[in-house]
């Protein structure tokens, strides 16, 4: 049976204001259907943001839970840059994405700061995945205790909506890096669920939206939920994605939200827009300043403040 | 609270079985204690679990009581309580 060839090339960086483009070049990943010769092409990438590495390891994931390559005829270009190769390997971007077993031309050592990208399917795991990574951010960081309960807090309620809303048949993956000279973190969780448009339609009160753009914007109110109800374990509330948006908001910092083809940036550079390109699944990426104030129980008297009136 | 779910309570799995747990002691003591000490991160799911869903009349009847709730949980126990309130009144009559 003569099989497809399928290729993707990932070049240069791909910052925040570029997630259009990372999910564009990921499209024949993320759409793939048929079994195929693969090759990615990752030679001309010259950064690794949490979100590209996150993103691609759940898209190379995707593509081997499927057996949609054919392993012996598939290639990896590896990144020509020593440094972006290195930590490509370093964050298992490539082990937990395609369970490629790499010998490393390193010894690795236990790092402070540091973590793998870690795929996660069930609460717990989620739950063990936003305390990793909000102990790397800790001790790389240097947050103090305010800001360390803050991003535990949303980084919980953000990994939680993988297991809970996306309806993913290949889990969510999360990837966070702190830029200590920066003042700044990046946190990225990402799955290729049923997106957030889809997940609300299942609350008969957001059946009638009609763009991916209005689904993320309603999705960031307080108290909107897929899964309402009085009592059960499959009830929510709606709180995570609005006040982990008010906590960055306060901070300087950003939310951005993907879903289908609607992106939203709240905080710094506020935008909404809807893509041509249609990305199956959520990508949530909290951005923040550690050298501005992170504190979630501001957050709380301010929705508060927000019942009263 | 800390020894049996640890430091950081976040998931509304734990929210749930804590408050079970609670509402299970009722007919077993006169007055109960929930223990906050060493308890960092209070996450908004466990928090509606636990303090939205709590039966009223343990915490009005005194039977039920928090020691060492830190202050700063108090917004989002305050938050919780009045939205799961505000849910309550507006969910129809069964």
């Amino acid at each position: 049976v003569p099989q497809r060839e399928t290729s993707i090339a990932l070049k240069g960086q791909y910052g925040l204001d570029s997630l259009d483009q990372l999910i564009a070049d990921l499209t024949p990943l993320l759409t793939l259907i048929d079994r195929t010769r693969l090759t990615i092409d990752l030679r001309e990438l010259s950064f690794v943001y949490p979100s590209t590495a996150a993103l691609l390891a759940l898209a190379l994931h995707r593509v081997v839970a499927l057996d949609l390559r054919v392993p012996e005829e598939s290639r990896f270009l590896l990144p020509a840059n020593e440094n972006v190769r290195n930590y490509l390997f370093r964050a298992d971007v490539l082990q937990v994405g395609a369970g490629i077993k790499i010998v490393e031309p390193f010894t690795r050592q236990q790092s402070r700061g540091f973590r793998e990208c870690r795929r996660f399917e069930t609460e717990a795991e989620a739950t063990q995945v936003a305390r990793e990574l909000t102990n790397a951010l800790e001790e790389r960081s240097a947050l103090d205790p305010t800001a360390r309960s803050a991003i535990y807090t949303c980084l919980g309620e953000l990994c939680f909506n993988v297991p809970h809303h996306a309806a993913s048949q290949t889990g969510g993956v999360a990837s966070a890096q702190g830029y200590p000279q920066l003042h700044r973190f990046e946190a990225t969780i990402v799955d290729l669920g049923i997106g957030i448009r889809q997940s609300l339609r299942q609350n008969t009160i957001y059946a009638s939206v009609a763009s991916d753009v209005e689904a993320i914007e309603t999705a960031l109110e307080l108290g909107v939920t897929s899964k309402p109800g009085d009592k059960g374990p499959t009830r929510h509330s709606g709180y995570g994605l609005s006040v982990t948006q008010h906590l960055l908001k306060r901070n300087g910092g950003r939310l951005v939200v993907r879903s289908g083809q609607g992106e939203i940036h709240v905080g710094a550079a506020p935008k909404a827009q809807e893509s041509e390109f249609d990305f199956p699944g959520t990508l949530v990426v909290m951005e923040a300043w550690t050298n501005a104030p992170l504190d979630v129980s501001v957050v709380y008297q301010e929705l508060l403040g927000d019942l009263d009136d | 609270m800390a020894d049996q779910f640890g430091p950081a309570l976040l998931s509304r799995a734990d929210g749930a079985r804590a408050r079970e747990l609670v509402v299970a002691h009722q007919s077993l003591t006169d007055h109960l204690l929930v223990d906050f000490s060493d308890v960092d991160v209070i996450a908004p799911g466990f928090a509606d679990e636990f303090f939205g869903r709590m039966p009223d009349d343990l915490l009005a009847s005194g039977w039920l009581s928090f020691e060492e709730l830190a202050p700063r949980f108090g917004s989002l126990h305050r938050l919780v309580v009045s939205r799961a309130a505000d849910a309550s009144r507006a969910a129809p009559a069964a």
